[in-house]
């Protein structure tokens, strides 16, 4: 289903997602590009990797009397070797391979076919489905196929994920699994292919919670 | 040997070494180094992250039982041994904390399932240390703060007063710089 990677996440969206500081919205459309996509699993573990060597780095934290002793204790208790059962709402690796969804995308809305999703309507073309993922903006866009996106930019960072069909913006040509990483100053006006409806999710960070006073002082100055 | 190492010679190959004899013995000796090196730095990662006190120290002891109990899932061409806890306690804070993210991970069993090995990650992270004590300061503040405080590129933005546009590029400059090590050159 997905032909060659051609677009990819920024080096610091993939940091970040290693970090774990990506809003859940955004993260969760970098988590499925990874099935997709090898070449940034591998920048992924790079990134893991420069967060071992920072957590190696780290002003210890010794813990408290009696911990080491209770961890040998715990070693005894433990069954030794095979990997614990997956979580009973983890899907299968086996119905998972069946569904047309990405695996992450799957745990989140229990279906296997876009069809079978709750579109909605938005305006002509275009329909959506709203993700709840609790940290920021997460959505499902359906492009009619040959349809004309209204040109717009983005309220600020946005992430999306082709994930069946392709459309053509200024950027380039956008197929199943590549990976759209814009910022707020990106105007484009996709075209979805003619030949099949687009289908996208799209990641969005949420607009920010600022605590303090100082923060609320300068708020309205700042733009986000 | 295990025991023969001094302090300074255990790099990242001596603590694969462990991690081989924990899976392939269940040699508790070898664990527990790994226990008392490394459990002082989760706890201090889990710490900064904004764990409680008490509760980063069960997490941190979680972190290194699943060392422990998954240890023959550790494969030294894949990762450091840093690089596997690392991934385990970013996923058990964010699991506490941020509990809305997990939705964005693949759990540890997808992944030994569906992560072909990735040979061209050098496994010993002691030079990557030194890539990381070496950049600008402000590419450190940002890396830090993304590692350590879980902080977004507009959250630290805020906090630092930098442009968001220089958190971005500082980010990319760090990792400019990590890339060299890991000897991909684009």
């Amino acid at each position: 289903m997905m032909g060659h990677i051609e677009h990819h996440p920024n080096d610091e969206t993939i940091l970040s997602y290693a970090a774990g500081s990506l809003p859940a919205a955004m993260a969760l459309v970098v988590g499925c590009h990874l099935q997709y996509c090898s070449a940034c699993r591998e920048r992924v573990a790079q990134a893991d990797a420069v967060g071992g060597s920072l957590m190696s780095q780290l002003q210890e934290k010794p813990l408290s009397d009696g911990r080491r002793e209770s961890m040998m204790a715990l070693l005894d208790a433990s069954p030794s070797g095979e990997a614990s059962p997956a979580a009973a709402h983890e899907s299968s690796p086996a119905a998972a391979s069946r569904s047309e969804l990405p695996r992450l995308l799957r745990n989140l809305v229990d279906q296997d076919d876009f069809d079978s999703l709750p579109w909605k309507s938005i305006v002509p073309g275009m329909k959506q489905v709203d993700l709840k993922c609790g940290e920021g903006d997460a959505k499902l866009l359906r492009i009619a196929a040959g349809k004309q996106m209204p040109v717009h930019t983005h309220r600020g960072h946005e992430l999306t994920l082709i994930l069946r069909g392709g459309y053509s913006d200024s950027l380039g040509k956008f197929n199943a699994g590549d990976f759209a990483d814009l910022d707020g100053s990106v105007e484009h006006q996709p075209i979805a292919d003619a030949d099949q409806d687009c289908i996208c999710l799209a990641g969005m960070d949420a607009p920010l919670e600022f605590r303090g006073w100082i923060a609320k002082l300068v708020q309205p100055f700042i733009k986000i | 040997m295990a025991k023969e190492a001094t302090q300074q010679e255990r790099t990242g190959a001596f603590w694969a070494d462990c991690m081989e004899r924990v899976a392939g013995e269940r040699d508790k000796k070898s664990f527990m180094l790994l226990f008392d090196h490394f459990s002082p730095r989760v706890n201090a990662y889990l710490l900064g992250q904004g764990v409680e006190a008490s509760l980063a120290e069960d997490l941190t002891q979680d972190a290194l039982l699943a060392l422990w109990n998954k240890a023959h899932l550790y494969k030294r061409e894949k990762a450091a041994v840093s690089t596997w806890l690392f991934r385990v306690a970013r996923n058990l804070w964010i699991d506490r904390l941020r509990k809305q993210r997990g939705i964005a991970y693949e759990s540890d069993e997808n992944l030994t399932e569906t992560y072909e090995p990735e040979p061209s990650i050098n496994a010993d992270g002691d030079r990557l240390l030194r890539v990381i004590e070496q950049l600008p300061n402000n590419q450190a503040q940002v890396v830090y703060k993304s590692y350590y405080e879980g902080k977004s590129h507009s959250e630290i933005a805020l906090e630092t007063g930098m442009p968001l546009g220089s958190v971005k590029s500082s980010l990319r400059l760090a990792i400019r710089a990590f890339r060299q090590h890991f000897g991909d050159n684009e």
